[in-house]
């Protein structure tokens, strides 16, 4: 067999009984009690790559001397003939390991992360049970299910608080219904009674029902405003409706008010009302269809709902926000309204649907000094351009996340924020700081830039890129020692007994010193190179050095030969 | 001999070699913990390092020198010898270089930090320590202004505001909103190049001597002189098997082993141990001498074995 076909065999044999070694690694430490059994499959071959990928140097180093080392002939031709597979070997591994690295990473964060949630989750669930507090153990066991719903731990707690609830529901007493009391207002009056009598005449008597029964309520002695809501409720039974059916005239009052509360701006109260008449069995009627479709959409323009929320936080999360606003030059956004300091911070921020959600927002906005805007919210959702600070329950809208202003807000509604921010930039700067491994290399490089604009330290971002770019040096001056190694140390004499195979691996045990000894130089020419060229320069200095490095190796390679008459037996 | 005398010299030459390296990555280590990003830094910390890793170097050489004397010498006695004077040349050199007043007084006066420099967080980046993420929009005389503090770890809401925040300079704190945050940045930790020795509860050869330098001369030799005979009985890694590719391998992981050995045998437990049978028969030693009895013995025998070993396979071979 010619050295390049050898160096392919050996090197691909012990890169996939190296893969198979780890994999039995991670089968054996694997714990249900870390990991959620939904991911127990994934996360098993995730740490297989992520030692694999780990180990790549030295296994490229071992597979090459290994290769080179059991074969005859002269050291200077056997190097020579192994130059283009150690190259193109060398080139694919790298490639592939660069490329392949970020999604095992994010793989491994995401399993890591989803199941600590899950099992604080399920613990908490499991707590607010016995307290009692079964809202909140609800809450915790939808983020469980959310995470891994035939776990038979959650299949039996959904049980148990099933029966708790059943319970709950037959104790329960239904508060007496209040009548809200109306204030006197002429003006106001007139004007639902000419919008009314518009309506009339376009023939929507609906309409024209609710308002003139609002100007009749607001102005008791609005004759014309009475009539004209008899007239029209006498237009509504004409096309079905009864008013002696009480049950029905609700429907009816009820139908009006959410649409009332959908034309008087308040599509959250319009969401609220439509669903709770589409819960109680109206879900047909195509005016409640019509308008709940209609409020969800106004809704979804002004706030957004928990569900979302959970959703997105339920996935990876980047804890500890804290960010700038960047600036906008020139924009109809920046001008005349520049502020000295403008910053977002939250509990923890999750990217999901092209949009960024927060959980426990704060925002302050500050020129000369002075907050001119200070706002916090339990909930906000990042999308182009605003961020929405009202968060409803999509199943029990009567649950309104609303935003506190403490300062502000000095222009626009105060249910938004309108800034300069772009969600899928922001999330990439925020994640390029907690765990840059996760990002792809062309997002990390565009991280760095976007770390400073956002405010963000680009430390941890340089340090991953650094650590990044040694992968392909090491893999390369990996190969060409284990080549050199492989020429110099072979075994001479005749022939190359099979047994000696069953040394491989002794000698990747013992290889394992010299290689955490190799990875430590490795980090400390990362560390020097950031501390003395901070930024994207320290790329550019470590590269020099490692090329350095690299370049002794070949040159080593280059000139091995035979010491004749020396021969090791 | 002129092969013989060839191979120590070019030991010799590969030590300078190894020394240099080794010290100029203790120095680069040393450099990122350093409170200022200086070049200078690195230099002054490889010319005290230098002084400091003459052993590991010279462990290193030695192992180099096993196959370089395999290769080209024969005679395994002669080898053996060799190897002997090789360390003891190096380790002389070494221990006696760092004993000279004049270069440790030059190499403590260039390491001597001087005063503490105070880093202050960079204006316009949030920095977070801990769960504490502080931003600071710029810094005017002795004040930070537009202070932003967020302890994520403290109820919600967390955000603290302070248009202008005094800096008290002795501790590098900052008063946001009645509380203080810290403004600097924390110090960087050296990054050791070998683990501490903790594991062992001993300490590292390069350690342990450099810790010897009050102590007597023969003290210190002695250790010396254990340490190096223990390192060369580990010479039969060399052809510990048919395959020199292995032996190479199996050579490496051996010198961390040997000294893992040495700081495992110089722990509290062990060196007790052989105190107390040591006086047990009536021997009494210092501590450093007893660790390198033992070191020499054990490395003494290691040699013996292999030497009868070789012999015995030459013998068999009809050689």
């Amino acid at each position: 067999m010619n050295s390049g076909r050898r160096i392919f065999g050996v090197a691909i044999l012990l890169d996939i009984v190296a893969f198979a070694c780890f994999l039995g690694y991670a089968m054996a430490s694997y714990s249900a009690n870390r990991i959620v059994p939904a991911f127990a499959l994934k996360w098993e071959a995730a740490e297989a790559l992520h030692g694999f990928l780990g180990a790549l140097a030295g296994l490229q180093f071992l597979g090459l001397a290994i290769a080179l080392g059991s074969s005859k002939g002269k050291a200077e031709e056997l190097v020579q003939g192994a130059i283009v597979p150690t190259v193109v070997l060398s080139a694919f591994l790298a490639a592939a390991a660069l490329m392949a690295g970020p999604q095992v990473e994010a793989l491994r964060s995401g399993i890591r992360w989803a199941s600590a949630t899950f099992s604080s989750s399920l613990d908490a669930a499991k707590a607010s049970l016995e307290a009692g507090d079964l809202a909140r153990s609800r809450e915790e066991l939808g983020v469980c299910q959310a995470i891994s719903r035939r776990d038979p731990r959650v299949a039996e707690l959904e049980s148990r608080l099933s029966a708790a609830e059943i319970n709950a529901i037959r104790n329960a007493v239904p508060p007496p219904a209040r009548e809200a009391v109306q204030p006197m207002d002429p003006v106001a009056a007139k004007d639902y009674y000419l919008k009314a009598l518009a309506y009339a005449e376009k023939g929507d008597y609906f309409s024209a029902n609710w308002y003139a029964s609002t100007a009749a309520r607001l102005d008791p002695s609005y004759t014309d405003a009475r009539r004209l809501a008899a007239t029209s409720w006498e237009e509504l039974h004409s096309r079905g409706a009864d008013p002696t059916d009480k049950e029905r005239a609700a429907f009816y009052s009820r139908k009006l008010e959410g649409y009332g509360l959908l034309r008087s701006g308040d599509p959250v109260g319009a969401y609220r009302v439509f669903k709770e008449l589409a819960d109680a069995k109206h879900a047909d009627d195509p005016d409640v269809r019509r308008y709940l479709a209609e409020s969800l959409t106004e809704t979804e323009k002004t706030a957004f709902f928990k569900d979302e929320v959970d959703g997105a936080l339920s996935s990876y999360p980047v804890p500890d926000i804290l960010f700038r606003v960047p600036a906008v030059h020139g924009s109809a956004k920046g001008s005349g309204r520049e502020a000295s300091l403008a910053l977002i911070a939250a509990k923890d921020a999750a990217w999901s649907g092209g949009a960024l959600y927060f959980r426990e927002f704060e925002y302050l906005e500050a020129a000369g000094g002075i907050p001119r805007a200070l706002v916090r919210s339990p909930y906000a959702k990042l999308t182009d351009g605003k961020i929405l600070l009202v968060c409803v329950e999509r199943d029990r809208p009567a649950n309104v996340y609303k935003p506190s202003w403490s300062a502000g807000p000095y222009s626009g509604p105060a249910s938004l924020v309108e800034l300069p921010l772009v969600p899928e930039n922001a999330y990439r700067a925020l994640a390029a700081r907690v765990d840059p491994s996760t990002l792809s290399l062309l997002e990390a490089w565009e991280a760095v830039g976007e770390a400073k604009a956002y405010g963000i330290d680009a430390a941890p971002i340089v340090g991953d890129l650094l650590s990044r770019s040694a992968l392909p040096f090491a893999v390369f001056t990996a190969a060409a020692l284990g080549a050199l190694a492989g020429g110099r140390f072979r075994r001479r004499g005749a022939g190359f007994p099979r047994g000696l195979y069953a040394l491989a691996p002794f000698m990747a045990a013992a290889l394992v010193p010299v290689f955490l000894i190799s990875s430590r130089i490795d980090i400390l020419i990362s560390a020097w190179s950031a501390r003395i060229a901070p930024g994207l320069s320290s790329l550019l200095l470590a590269a020099g050095i490692r090329t350095m490095v690299l370049f002794l190796a070949v040159l080593l390679m280059a000139g091995a030969r035979d010491v004749d008459g020396a021969g090791i037996d | 001999m002129k092969v013989w005398l060839g191979v120590i010299g070019r030991a010799c030459l590969e030590f300078v070699i190894i020394l240099i390296l080794i010290s100029f990555a203790a120095g680069a280590s040393i450099a990122i913990s350093a409170p200022v990003s200086d070049t200078g830094v690195i230099y002054r910390g490889a010319a005290k390092a230098a002084l400091d890793l003459v052993p590991l170097a010279a462990v290193f050489t030695l192992f180099l020198a096993f196959f370089s004397f395999e290769l080209r010498v024969r005679s395994r006695a002669a080898g053996w010898l060799g190897l002997l004077l090789l360390g003891v040349i190096l380790m002389s050199f070494g221990l006696g270089i760092r004993r000279l007043p004049l270069l440790r007084e030059a190499v403590a006066t260039s390491s001597n930090g001087g005063a503490k420099v105070l880093r202050l967080i960079p204006a316009g980046t949030a920095e977070q320590q801990g769960r504490v993420a502080l931003w600071i929009g710029s810094f005017a005389g002795g004040e930070a202004l537009d202070a932003v503090a967020v302890d994520f770890s403290s109820d919600y809401p967390r955000l603290a505001y302070a248009a202008r925040a005094p800096i008290d300079f002795s501790t590098g704190d900052v008063d946001v909103q009645g509380r203080a945050y810290r403004a600097t940045l924390p110090d960087a930790l050296p990054l050791a190049l070998v683990p501490e020795a903790s594991l062992f509860s001993g300490y590292w050869i390069w350690d342990r001597l450099d810790s010897m330098d009050g102590e007597p001369l023969l003290e210190v030799f002695s250790a010396a002189a254990g340490f190096l005979l223990l390192a060369i009985g580990f010479r039969f890694l060399c052809r510990i098997t048919g395959w020199p590719l292995a032996n190479a391998l199996l050579a490496a992981a051996g010198l961390a082993g040997l000294v893992a050995l040495d700081a495992a045998l110089s722990g509290g437990a062990i060196l007790g141990t052989i105190d107390a049978f040591a006086r047990r028969t009536g021997l009494s030693l210092p501590d450093p001498v007893l660790l390198a009895c033992v070191e020499g013995i054990i490395g003494l025998a290691l040699g013996s074995a292999e030497l009868t070993a070789t012999s015995r396979r030459r013998r068999r071979a009809g050689e």
